[in-house]
């Protein structure tokens, strides 16, 4: 027969561990003692750790070819400024809406010296899966272009 | 030591930890060449982006050499910061393009002239600033080598076959244009579209007629008459830039102003005794003459003796074209439509809303100034002189700051259109045509440009004047 047990305000009928709790504790005992799949165990002990560092390489390689795009984006960007086929308004609005997949995209165009820089901010996190929100890195790209031709961008 | 290795060699445990050292291991290693690879191409684009912009620079300022290098060594500096080592000064050079190998030769070409840019960019060991690796340098890679070079060559505002003017017509859009079947094109004829140009079977042209886009692989034409002339003679590869578009807003301010003193919208005609029983004030009084023009944006053949008439309409009103007076101007802030078979003369059509134009066949419209948002100017009419070629300046301005529509079987003789969107009509006859869009250009099929062999005088600055330049006024890449 199995005992009643109290605890506190609640009481029931916990017959239950009487029966499983000393097969549980001699289970344990067990497996603990077990050389069988210690490999597996172990392997799965590792697990975390390798998949951090192979996503953490990824990520660095995603965010290397994300920049590779940013950097091909800015250049066009500077280039329609150049040509005089936008203002610089209308190339950062070409930029964000070219980057409308990253969050927290920036975009600024400006002309100084008659040389026309577009430059684009992408928060790290917003390219890469894990690595960007550790890191907390922006990742950038900026080109730089002499003007040919004013252009009113109408 | 012999039991100890007995004992390692034999024992079983530690196993995972020796498997996922070496899976993390071989997993570096092929992570590493992908990592040092993205590196490696991005520093590659870096290169090939910075030179790209230096060579793009330095030609299109290559009539000053010196000025030229200067400036193609300040957009790699901007480019490539503290990596700008990649291209020396000896790295930029000037030459010109063989015509026959299409291969870069530094130097001047035998005429004399030096047309393009070839900027290189290096990152060797031989530099000592080859790009290092971060892991594949673990197994024995530690640098990476890197190239990039550019070939650039200056664009001049002529090219192509030999300079033709445009004085007998500019077809100018800043977007495409495209032309239907059977399109007659003689004499001095301009068409660029910046985005490109199509036309269709059918067409005739002559001999200065030109096609020109910024890039000549946007340009299509489909088999024309006479074949004799070469495709190349026709099609130019430039830059041509609109010259009214850009100051329409200023033309729009000045005229409300010069507008605005005479016309007091909010207090004319406040006396409503003469109106009919609907409560609609009679012709006579909507279209009373309100004011003076003095200004100077109206052009002189609308004025008589340096002035006329300004009629301040305050609601959309519909007339007939027999009750509009010379040498006046009507103002409105609403639309205007002009309706009947009379002919105007000399008479502008001020809107802020639209101005259309209705009615029937052989009417003509000449020394016609319209400003407006949406400007249709109906179908089967003439506007401009009634004959081709009678007189040497332009006849009719019309200015929409949204679109200008011409209806069918309309004719246009020396006529000034300008608007964001300009929808020709099929089977138009024109000549001293000057057309300036933003968007797309769609002419219709059968148009017709007739040459008069004479240059129009203008009230505005056109671009038909500009298009003679021969000096660099931008680059290209060549290779």
């Amino acid at each position: 027969m199995g005992k009643t047990v109290k605890c506190g305000k609640f009481s029931g009928n916990f017959r239950v561990f009487s029966v499983f709790l000393p097969n549980l504790r001699r289970w344990a005992v067990t497996f603990l003692r077990e050389e069988e799949a210690s490999l597996t165990i172990e392997l799965v002990l590792w697990l975390p750790v390798l998949l951090v560092s192979f996503q953490f390489l990824a990520d660095v390689s995603i965010a290397m070819m994300a920049q590779q795009d940013f950097h091909l984006v800015a250049r066009d960007a500077s280039r329609m400024v150049a040509l005089g086929q936008r203002t610089p308004a209308q190339a950062e609005d070409y930029i964000r809406e070219r980057l409308a997949d990253y969050d927290g995209a920036k975009a600024s165009v400006s002309i100084a010296d008659n040389l026309v820089t577009s430059t684009l901010v992408v928060p790290a996190e917003s390219v890469t899966s894990i690595s960007g929100k550790l890191v907390g890195n922006d990742i950038s790209a900026d080109v730089t272009m002499w003007v040919e031709r004013q252009g009113s961008g109408s | 030591m012999k039991t100890f290795l007995n004992n390692f060699a034999t024992s079983e445990e530690g196993t995972g930890t020796y498997i996922a050292g070496a899976a993390m291991f071989f997993g570096s290693i092929i992570g590493g060449f992908a990592l040092d690879t993205a590196q490696g191409n991005l520093v590659q684009l870096k290169l090939q982006i910075a030179t790209d912009a230096a060579a793009l620079a330095a030609a299109a300022n290559i009539d000053n050499p010196t000025q030229a290098r200067a400036i193609a060594m300040q957009t790699i500096q901007m480019n490539l910061g503290k990596e700008a080592s990649a291209i020396r000064d000896s790295d930029i050079r000037f030459g010109h393009v063989d015509p026959e190998t299409l291969e870069f030769v530094a130097g001047p070409s035998p005429d004399g002239s030096m047309t393009a840019v070839s900027v290189s960019a290096e990152r060797s060991a031989h530099r000592d600033n080859a790009v290092s690796t971060l892991l594949v340098r673990y197994v024995g890679l530690s640098d990476l080598e890197r190239y990039a070079s550019t070939v650039a060559a200056a664009r001049t505002g002529g090219g192509g076959g030999a300079f033709a003017s445009c004085e007998d017509a500019v077809l100018l859009s800043e977007g495409e244009v495209r032309v239907g079947g059977g399109l007659n094109l003689n004499g001095a004829v301009c068409v660029h579209g910046a985005q490109g140009v199509w036309t269709a079977g059918g067409a005739t042209f002559s001999q200065d007629v030109r096609f020109s886009a910024n890039d000549m692989d946007a340009i299509a034409m489909a088999p024309y008459a006479p074949s004799s002339i070469p495709e190349e003679q026709l099609k130019i590869a430039r830059y041509l830039d609109p010259v009214l578009l850009p100051g329409m807003d200023g033309i729009e301010d000045n005229l409300w102003l010069e507008l605005a003193g005479e016309c007091r919208w909010n207090t004319v005609r406040e006396d409503d005794d003469d109106d009919d029983a609907n409560g609609r004030k009679p012709i006579s009084e909507i279209l009373a003459v309100d004011g003076l023009y003095l200004g100077a944006t109206i052009p002189d053949f609308v004025l008589s003796r340096g002035t006329a008439d300004i009629v301040c309409l305050e609601d959309d009103v519909a007339v007939n074209a027999s009750d509009l007076m010379p040498n006046t101007i009507y103002a409105s802030l609403g639309h205007i439509t002009v309706k009947g078979d009379a002919s105007l003369d000399r008479i502008a059509l001020v809107s802020r809303g639209d101005v259309q134009i209705q009615g029937g066949a052989n009417r003509n419209f000449d020394r016609m100034f319209l400003h407006a948002d949406k400007i249709d100017l109906g179908s089967k009419a003439t506007w401009g002189t009634e004959f081709a070629c009678s007189e040497d300046s332009y006849r009719v301005y019309a200015f929409g700051r949204n679109e200008i529509r011409m209806g069918g079987s309309s004719t246009l003789h020396n006529v000034v259109s300008v608007a964001p969107t300009i929808v020709p009509a099929g089977n138009l006859t024109a000549s001293g045509l000057y057309m300036e869009s933003h968007n797309d250009l769609h002419l219709k099929g059968s148009t017709k440009i007739t040459s008069c062999e004479q240059a129009l005088s203008s009230e505005f600055d056109l671009a038909n004047g500009a298009f003679e330049s021969t000096e660099a006024t931008g680059s290209i890449l060549v290779d």
